[in-house]
Formats: structure tokens, sequence, C-alpha cells
């Protein structure tokens, strides 16, 4: 998924999943543990350009199971010293595992097998799948803005 | 006795071997549903709807019983790549659904995970069915409201 679905999926998690914590200081949390992940795409970047997509040889182990293990503890560390901002991490680091699982093919067990995963639930196609993820970002983006807008945390 | 057995062996064909459509479903697709739901199992045990989440990780679990049940009706018994699409799945549905639970079940959560790394490493499978642990919980939760045990479910599941 796109950074913009994985903040704007994120967020929603945590405002419908976690209201009481919802801050500021926390929505960011969350933003930057969604997407922090993807930093390991960037080494890719040149190529990707060239193809117009990241292939899942690009992503490292700490973009698999043994990176969610490890970010979870992370966040469960945190949790001891702020509650609702180790949850916040949790909620965007679990966000983006679930939504890469779910629309890439993806590699859970890396580097212990090279196993490729795709559920089918996205299209393959460039075209397609570049459809699918704007149309999907705009959805969880339009709520995600309408709900801070009514909770007063967004305003125009 | 052979006609017997052959008999026998008739009955031991999987049931859903009869429906044609099971031949087109993808088992993989099948596990991906049962993630798609799980998000939806977070909300309602966030908004302590627990008959609903009841009902929900029931129809998470049923899916994930069912992704196995086509593999089998397709002859895919023996594949490590299911195993591998299963327990990915199952890992990162736990993880979202323990995201409204206790902090019981998200250090649980990261242990199952470590499980299912060791159990690729060392080809042995020894995972927590947390998911089915969650949902017992729960029933006992929506059950025994009246009971003192109530209040100790209440704060294993929400608040420690």
């Amino acid at each position: 998924m796109n950074t913009l679905g994985h903040i704007f999926f994120a967020n929603l998690l945590l405002v419908f999943g976690a209201p009481s914590i919802v801050s500021p200081t926390t929505l960011i949390a969350t933003s930057i543990a969604a997407v922090i992940t993807d930093l390991d795409h960037l080494a890719h970047l040149r190529t990707a350009l060239k193809t117009h997509r990241f292939k899942s040889e690009t992503r490292t182990r700490w973009h698999e199971l043994p990176g969610l293990l490890l970010a979870m503890m992370a966040s469960v560390a945190v949790m001891f010293v702020s509650a609702s901002l180790g949850r916040a991490l949790l909620i965007g680091f679990v966000s983006h595992y679930f939504l890469d699982l779910l629309t890439r093919p993806t590699r859970p067990f890396y580097p212990l097998n090279e196993k490729v995963v795709f559920l089918g639930l996205a299209p393959r196609n460039l075209k397609k799948l570049t459809a699918y993820d704007t149309v999907i970002t705009a959805t969880f983006g339009v709520i995600l803005i309408a709900v801070l807008y009514g909770q007063g945390i967004l305003s125009i | 006795m052979g006609r017997a057995f052959s008999a026998f062996r008739i009955s031991r064909k999987p049931v859903l071997t009869r429906f044609p459509i099971i031949q087109k479903v993808n088992p993989d697709t099948i596990s991906g549903l049962s993630l798609v739901f799980s998000p939806i199992a977070y909300l309602l045990l966030s908004e302590r709807a627990i008959f609903a989440s009841i009902i929900m990780i029931f129809f998470i679990l049923l899916l994930d019983a069912f992704d196995g049940a086509v593999a089998r009706a397709k002859g895919q018994t023996s594949s490590k790549d299911g195993w591998m699409v299963d327990v990915s799945v199952d890992r990162i549905s736990e993880a979202i659904i323990c995201l409204a639970l206790s902090r019981v079940f998200i250090l649980l959560t990261i242990l199952n995970m470590g499980l299912a790394l060791l159990s690729c490493r060392y080809k042995k499978h020894a995972i927590i069915p947390l998911r089915q642990a969650i949902l017992v919980i729960l029933v006992a939760y929506y059950v025994l409201q009246w009971h003192p045990i109530f209040f100790y479910l209440k704060q294993i599941l929400f608040y420690w």
C-alpha cells in the first residue's frame, strides 16, 4: 500500500479503536509508526522509479514478521513509559504489516524462508493496482478527515 | 471386506470436492478474507460489543478452518507454502484483534510471533491458539456476568 494509505488506515484504527487516546501527539506517532517500516525501500528507489513498483525482494527482514516482532516489543516497552504513546505506535506498526500482507506480495518469514506470499485480494497488474490503491486511499482519507473534523481535532 | 473398505474410502473423500466451485476458489484468498474481518473484530472489541465480537471471531476462525478444508479438497495437502500463508495470516490477524485487549494479550501475541518464527526455523509447529483462547474467554465473559469471576475476566481482557 502507498504511504498515504498506511497513514490513513493506521489513524482510522486509532480514532475508531482507541478514541480515548486520540490527540495530535498520538496521531503523529501512529503516522510515523505506519510509514517508518517502508524506509528500507529507499535503497531501491532508483529501480522503483523505472519499474513503477517496489518488488518483494526490496523488503528487508525489518519489513516482515521478524521486524513486526521487534516493533511490537519496542511499542510494549514504550507502553510502560507512556501507555497511550505505546498503544499508538503499536497500532501504527501492526496496521502497516496488515495492509502489506493483504495487498502486496510479501515474504513473511524472510530471512528464514524466501517464499513469497500473495493472498490474491489485490490486482497485480500495475494499472489496476494503482486504481485499487487510489480508491482505497481516498476512501480511508475521506472517512478519517470527516471523523477528525467531527471530533474538532481538525478544523478548516 | 474389500468392498466395505472401498465404501469407507469413498466416505472419507472430502465433502467439499462435490462442489465444483471449490476448485475455482484459492485457499489463500479465503485466508485473506479471514484477515479482512480482523479489524472489524478489533473495532467491535474496542466498543465492548462482546456478543458481536464473539460472532466475528468465530466467523474468522471458521474462515481459517475453511481454507484448510478447501486446500485438502483441492489436493494441496503437503504444501509448506500453505503453512506459511496460514501462519502469517493468523499472526497478523491476532495482532490486530489483540490491539483492543490488555497488555497480557499483546505480550502473548509477541510470544506467538516468536514461536511462529522458531517453528519455521526448526520445522516444528508450536503455536498458541490465541484467537481460540480469546473466543473462550469472551464467551465466559458474556455468559458469567452474574458470577464473581466476571470481575477478573474483565481485568484480564481489558485492563491489565
